[in-house]
């Protein structure tokens, strides 16, 4: 086994088990930090993908902000009631179950999927600018159209949390 | 691919958007408006004279047959004009009703800015040729229906925004694995292209089965039709009437717009080893069936009228099931009328909820007192459960006899079990639906004020039950329009 | 060389694992969580079906603007979640029971 397979089989093993641990715990903040470790192990995934400017914005905008913004979101709410930060479960064996049914049929097909694998050099020349000439080429309305859905939630957020009635 | 054609393929493509782009401009100014000056005269004219500007371009370059912009991802024909130009209708209607809404907040130009986002993520999800696009004008109506819904900011409004919140986001996390196997199946993105059906077609194993229907799941969750329906009667109950009417109609309409070319699509236009058809007629049965049987139960005419347009999807999704090209048009003409009844219960509705009448047994004596909006309640709620003389009826018979010749074309028996569950649901809604003019009409109750529709409420009322009218005494003049429409990829 | 069967693997099992957090924590931050993992979920797969169809920059495209989705869900999620902590002081969604037919 070559050592890039152990790292990526490693990095694999870290998601995985930070992801079973969102569910395992019962606090919130715990999951809060499960759910950091188990995206900046996908960010490893992708740069072992020659993925690295999505890992790198993985980094940025997933690890250092919508966490950041969640761990902001807990905070708010517990220090409204000064409860601790427990959960309860509810509806366990359903949940399990419609889990295990999805895990085991996408595994079972997805894994007929996995035939062929591709070339490292055809993708990874010049990978920045090659992702920045397609978003301002093929990708151009998508793009703008994120800019807009950015502004809207902006404004949807502002809107949302405004207190004073009007 | 050089640059220079790069950038010479989005100079032209942008040429073909003038509707969006007007759209796009109405939002900014509204939102710099809102900066300086908060006159909602001023916020409303900004939103009127932009959608109507949107519509007037739409209508001109009507005849267009087919365009396809930005190398493909979005393709414009006259099947997503018509669409578009309903959706503008809605959403100007909605910005009428919120001139009577006695809520401050509903005329905020955050409000009608979010409305417009809306519109503008209905413009590009009918176009959509593209998963990709499909995702994101998804989500954009999506994350700005959640904060429509709880706009009124009551207990109730965010409890429904919460709710459907949390539905949507799985759903459409659901359709995004969705996405992502199919873009593992086929290699492409663009779901029009010949590498996308060939792909489909030769791929042989269930995972385009799991892929479709988890897609599905978010098409669905849109239209709200059965399984992915139970955030809409919490929604509706709690959000303000403007609201509840602009998100029954216009996200709807694109969600089936873009429905059919789904399914089109991942069947191969046929050609697929799984039956779609069938697939699509049983999710019909579910939500006919489910609608229509709750809102039997419902006292509440906000959560009676969500079951209801659940069940209204239903209905067109036997347009879609028909599976014949007269079936989409006929879908079309139902679409239409079912824009129409529907804005005219919900502008009484907002009359009498204004006057604290929300239960059905409120209505008890209304009818004498608050004349003219029980009575144009009557013909919306006629109209809906498809009785003559109005549309209503034109369009379900339309919808039937399109099922009826596939039915014969096919030989599957899953749609002449359609056919008979429609019919037998159309039945059931009678009792949900008459049940109001019935308290109003026939029985004595407690002594409301008198009163009538202002002006605005008067004139939209009148214009939609003419044309909900009109459309039964001569649905040629519609027809020749929608006959016009073809509905290519 | 890149193995392709285990990021299958994974993205099947983030996916189960999301789900079954949606389902099961009684938590609306915590159901955000989980909707986040089904997000990572795809991007995963897209990101791994881009090396299997190295042609064009689809899938990793794709999974940029999930990620910017996933952002615009989170805050307007956010601002939905303390709205409704403000009238009914929990996030838990068993206890807002108000609207019912």
């Amino acid at each position: 086994m070559s050592s890039y397979s152990i790292i990526l089989y490693g990095f694999i093993l870290i998601a995985l088990i930070s992801a079973i641990g969102i569910l395992a715990v019962n606090n919130v903040f715990k999951a809060a930090l499960f759910l950091l470790t188990c995206l900046l192990s996908l960010a490893a995934i992708y740069v072992l993908c020659l993925a690295e400017f999505v890992a790198v914005t993985q980094i940025l905008v997933y690890a250092g902000g919508v966490v950041v913004v969640i761990i902001f979101g807990i905070m708010l709410t517990t220090k409204l009631t000064g409860k601790p930060l427990e959960v309860k479960n509810g509806n366990l064996f359903p949940g399990l179950l419609a889990a295990l049914a999805f895990a085991s049929m996408l595994v079972k097909y997805q894994s007929m999927m996995a035939t062929s694998t591709a070339e490292l050099s055809t993708m990874s020349e010049n990978l920045v600018s090659k992702t920045g000439v397609e978003l301002m080429t093929n990708y151009v309305l998508p793009f703008e159209l994120a800019g807009l859905l950015l502004l809207m939630a902006l404004i949807g957020a502002a809107v949302t949390t405004r207190s004073t009635p009007e | 691919m050089n640059l220079q054609e790069a950038l010479h393929i989005i100079e032209k493509s942008l040429s073909y958007l003038y509707p969006e782009l007007i759209l796009t401009g109405g939002i900014l100014v509204l939102i710099t408006i809102s900066l300086f000056k908060r006159i909602s005269s001023i916020v409303f004219s900004v939103v009127s004279i932009s959608i109507c500007l949107a519509t007037i371009s739409l209508l001109v370059e009507e005849g267009l047959l087919r365009a396809s912009l930005f190398s493909g991802i979005i393709v414009k024909e006259s099947f997503s004009t018509y669409l578009k130009i309903l959706a503008n209708i809605g959403s100007l209607v909605t910005c009428v009703m919120t001139l009577s809404s006695n809520n401050q907040r509903m005329k905020s130009a955050e409000f009608y800015a979010l409305l417009l986002t809306i519109v503008l993520g209905g413009h590009f999800l009918v176009m959509s040729n593209n998963l990709l696009m499909v995702f994101i004008s998804m989500e954009i109506i999506s994350i700005s229906s959640y904060v429509l819904a709880g706009h009124a900011n009551t207990k109730e409004a965010s409890e429904g925004s919460l709710k459907y919140f949390l539905f949507g986001s799985v759903a459409s996390a659901i359709m995004l694995y969705g996405f992502s196997l199919l873009y593992g199946v086929t290699g492409t993105l663009d779901f029009a292209t010949e590498g996308f059906v060939k792909g489909i077609t030769e791929y042989n194993s269930p995972i385009l089965l799991i892929a479709g229907f988890m897609a599905l799941a978010g098409f669905l969750f849109k239209v709200g039709a059965a399984p992915m329906h139970p955030w809409a009667p919490d929604v509706y109950q709690g959000a303000s009437v403007p609201v509840v009417a602009f998100l029954s109609v216009v996200p709807k309409l694109a969600g089936i717009g873009i429905l059919i070319k789904f399914i089109l699509v991942i069947s191969a236009y046929g050609q697929s080893k799984y039956d779609w058809q069938a697939i699509i007629s049983v999710v019909a049965i579910l939500t006919l069936t489910v609608g229509n049987f709750s809102a039997l139960a419902q006292r509440n005419l906000k959560r009676m009228m969500a079951y209801s347009s659940i069940a209204q999807t239903g209905f067109l999704l036997v347009g879609i099931a028909a599976y014949l090209p007269e079936g989409i048009q006929f879908m079309l003409f139902y679409a239409t009328v079912y824009v129409a009844m529907n804005f005219i219960v919900f502008i009484s509705l907002q009359f009498f909820e204004q006057r604290n009448i929300w239960n059905t047994e409120h209505f008890a004596g209304t009818g004498r007192l608050l004349l003219w909006p029980s009575i144009s309640m009557l013909i919306g709620l006629i109209a809906l459960t498809g009785l003559p003389p109005t549309a209503g009826f034109t369009g379900k018979l339309f919808i039937f006899s399109s099922l009826w010749e596939a039915y014969h074309l096919s030989e599957k028996n899953i749609l002449l079990w359609l056919f008979v569950f429609g019919l037998l649901n159309t039945v059931v809604s009678l009792f949900y639906y008459l049940k109001i003019p019935y308290y109003a009409f026939l029985k004595e109750g407690q002594s409301v004020e008198k009163g009538n529709f202002n002006l605005w409420e008067n004139l939209l009322s009148l214009i939609l039950v003419l044309v909900v009218l009109g459309l039964f005494f001569a649905p040629g003049l519609l027809m020749c329009w929608i006959n016009s429409v073809n509905f290519v990829l | 060389m890149i193995e392709a069967l285990p990021l299958h693997i994974l993205s099947a099992f983030l996916f189960a694992t999301g789900l079954a957090i949606v389902i099961i924590k009684r938590n609306a931050i915590v159901v955000l969580m989980g909707i986040e993992l089904m997000l990572n979920a795809s991007n995963v797969n897209l990101i791994v079906f881009n090396r299997m169809h190295p042609s064009t920059f689809d899938g990793q495209m794709f999974a940029l603007f999930v990620i910017i989705v996933a952002v615009c869900e989170t805050a307007v999620g956010l601002a939905i979640i303390l709205r409704v902590y403000r009238f009914y002081k929990t996030s838990v969604p068993d206890h807002i029971q108000e609207l019912k037919g």
